[in-house]
């Protein structure tokens, strides 16, 4: 292989490169000290933007019982809110179609708590970790 | 070093030390995200501690990934929101920085050096800012971004790509290298 360009030995850097190209690079890498050098060049970087600003001052956390209790009564007023929209919701269709099952009985109030929140604490991830580094 | 889940769940469970150990280990991550997205280095700060309270309320149903990621996660929804209400938002524009006002970001870092890659990096488009933030600071894998930006994996590398090369080409104008 002849010397991968800087574009392509950056992506190599930041593990973008797909195979067979990254096979390629790594291979041409292990016998290429000029390209090793810029390699390694890419690497401090890289490892300038990762620190950049890591030594600021950590202040006092939040105070842990506090906390807790706040998010305690959070969830109440949500179970509070979501019991109040159930019992409206049944109350007004009374005279309608047959009440709703246990699951959607279930389901409504952990909706709620989660809007309540103003967001979906956490996506799904279902790759691996972050990748190695 | 224990595991963060573990610390975790400990400090849920009332320890404060455990409280204050995640607190300590992730805080510098996540006020450099939110610092370099939502305006000012009070509003991150702002955001990085509510990031925190709203872990322990948050309900994780899985231990993929790592904390911090969750972490930037949490944060990155909360400056996105803050940014949004500030009218800061804005996917088309580079970041609103002027050269008489230090950066958030600049602000929060102390040399000299470090303080020009801090300017280079929050004059990035946001998109790419985002990228580099979570990755950067946040320990996100690339797969984890696209999934808390909602854009595509190849998106996602495009992104650092571009905004590294950016950083780097920047640097080297300004003289600074390694």
């Amino acid at each position: 292989m002849t010397h991968p360009d800087a574009d392509t030995l950056l992506k190599h850097v930041l593990e973008t490169l797909d195979e067979p190209e990254r096979s390629e690079v790594a291979g041409h890498l292990a016998g290429c000290e000029a390209c090793r050098k810029a390699e390694t060049e890419i690497r401090g970087d890289i490892r300038k933007l990762e620190s950049l600003g890591s030594d600021v001052e950590v202040p006092p956390p939040p105070a842990l019982p506090r906390m807790l209790e706040r998010t305690r009564v959070i969830s109440q007023w949500a179970a509070v809110l979501a019991a109040g929209f159930l019992l409206g919701y049944f109350t007004s269709n009374l005279t309608s179609a047959l009440p709703a099952t246990p699951v959607q009985q279930r389901l409504v109030p952990e909706r709620i708590v989660e809007d309540t929140l103003g967001f979906l604490p956490c996506p799904p991830v279902d790759a691996a970790a972050p990748a190695s580094r | 070093m224990i595991d963060d889940w573990r610390i975790f769940a400990l400090a849920r469970a009332g320890d404060e030390k455990a409280w204050r150990e995640i607190f300590r280990r992730h805080y510098p991550a996540l006020v450099r995200i939110t610092s370099s997205m939502a305006g000012s280095l009070e509003a991150g700060h702002d955001i990085a501690q509510e990031s925190f309270v709203r872990l322990l309320g948050a309900r994780i149903e899985h231990h993929e990934g790592t904390l911090r990621s969750l972490l930037a996660t949490i944060a990155y929804r909360l400056a996105v929101k803050e940014a949004r209400r500030l009218r800061l938002y804005d996917r088309t524009e580079t970041a609103r920085v002027t050269d008489e006002t230090p950066s958030p970001l600049e602000q929060l870092v102390k040399e000299d050096t470090d303080r020009i890659l801090a300017r280079v990096v929050q004059r990035l488009p946001l998109d790419q800012r985002e990228v580099l933030t979570l990755r950067f600071f946040g320990e996100c894998s690339y797969v984890e971004i696209a999934h808390i930006t909602g854009v595509p994996l190849g998106t996602v590398k495009s992104r650092i790509f571009y905004a590294v090369k950016t950083c780097r080409d920047k640097l080297k104008e300004r003289g600074v290298s390694t």
